[in-house]
């Protein structure tokens, strides 16, 4: 069970960065201690729901999603701002509408909804089986995510199952 | 050098501040809650991100950075949680957006 | 500089406690409430470099999780007791 060392490994590089005592026995006792009931607590969580080591799997091929995700983070904002300092000349259109998920893994597709929230301007309002609606303050903002660009790149990271 | 590093950090900050304030006039000035949720969401991202990137850049390469980093990945990851868990409870006790008219729906009515 | 930061905060903070007096509804003053949150973490964490004692940062974490978990208790409290006056516009 790969995911049970990950998460101890995890959570003792955790520890270790926040705490910054690296020398005092106490506290290294205190944080095993800790790292002990959490991956305790986390192993009994995942008794409930299976987790798949297609997250991990997915995390490692992030590498070109993150900087793209942030470069639309930026581009959003700007046309947010534009509607706060402007309202007159860049008037606001909100929308709300149902859009098709094409990711198909629960992960994944809390990731895509989670990336619509995290853009400004569009937020995830509710997600059924394969569907979310979204509501947009710019309808530019709706058309570029039904031209499915995101949702693309949420499930080339799902890889192959 | 130093004093380009600090140059850089003043130029976050100063940026994350105007950010923060531009947000805190949208929340202000939109006439509607659904549109408040994107003028908080430009100051729960770009807003946290430079702020502490600023911050990152004094601190250099310390555990103070590590904590900051942290600090902005938990920002992150929250904060558009709690943005749906909120939006998603004001739909579903029937709190309804006001909508434009789309550029379709505006074309349908011209050719009726 | 960390001081003009911390003003900017501060008034960010300001304006959104006066959106969360205001309201109107139910959802706004909730939302005002969790960016209020938001900027108290970003304002311990400048403040703790203002005053150079950069282990503020550990209450800014702390704050950030709590503040998440305010909100999302909130929330659910709301959800399923809703106030008679959730919708109205005054």
């Amino acid at each position: 069970m790969p995911y049970r060392y990950l998460l101890i490994i995890g959570l003792t590089i955790f520890w270790l960065l926040l705490s910054g005592y690296w020398t005092n026995p106490l506290i290294l006792a205190l944080g095993a201690a800790s790292v002990a009931l959490a991956t305790w607590m986390a192993m009994r969580i995942e008794k409930k729901y299976a987790f798949k080591d297609k997250g991990v799997a997915m995390l490692l091929r992030q590498h070109t999603f993150w900087p793209w995700i942030f470069t639309e983070i930026i581009k959003s904002n700007i046309s947010v701002l534009k509607c706060i300092w402007m309202p007159k000349t860049y008037p606001i259109s909100p929308i709300i509408r149902q859009l098709k998920m094409q990711p198909q893994s629960r992960i994944a597709r809390t990731l895509y909804a989670n990336s619509i929230t995290l853009t400004p301007g569009t937020v995830s309002v509710e997600v059924r089986d394969q569907e979310v609606l979204v509501y947009a303050l710019l309808e530019e903002a709706m058309e570029d995510l039904e031209g499915g660009e995101m949702g693309k790149r949420v499930h080339k990271l799902e890889g192959d199952n | 050098m130093a004093f380009i590093i600090d140059a850089l950090s003043w130029a976050c900050l100063i940026l994350g501040s105007f950010l923060g304030i531009s947000g805190a006039i949208g929340i202000f000035s939109f006439k509607e809650f659904y549109s408040r949720v994107q003028a908080a969401s430009v100051t729960d991202t770009l807003c946290v991100f430079f702020i502490m990137l600023g911050l990152i850049l004094q601190a250099g390469f310390t555990l103070i950075s590590v904590k900051l980093i942290l600090a902005v990945f938990l920002l992150w990851l929250t904060g558009p949680l709690a943005t749906h868990a909120l939006v998603r409870s004001a739909y579903l006790t029937g709190l309804k957006p006001k909508l434009s008219i789309t550029r379709k729906e505006a074309a349908k009515r011209g050719q009726s | 500089m960390f001081a003009v930061t911390c003003l900017a905060i501060l008034v960010v903070m300001g304006i959104a406690l006066a959106r969360a007096f205001i309201g109107p509804t139910i959802y706004d003053r909730i939302l005002a409430v969790n960016m209020f949150g938001t900027k108290t973490v970003l304002f311990i964490a400048v403040y703790g470099f203002l005053t150079e004692r950069p282990e503020f940062l550990d209450i800014a974490l702390i704050y950030a999780l709590i503040n998440f978990v305010g909100v999302i208790v909130v929330l659910k409290f709301v959800e399923r007791y809703p106030p008679s006056s959730a919708h109205s516009d005054e």
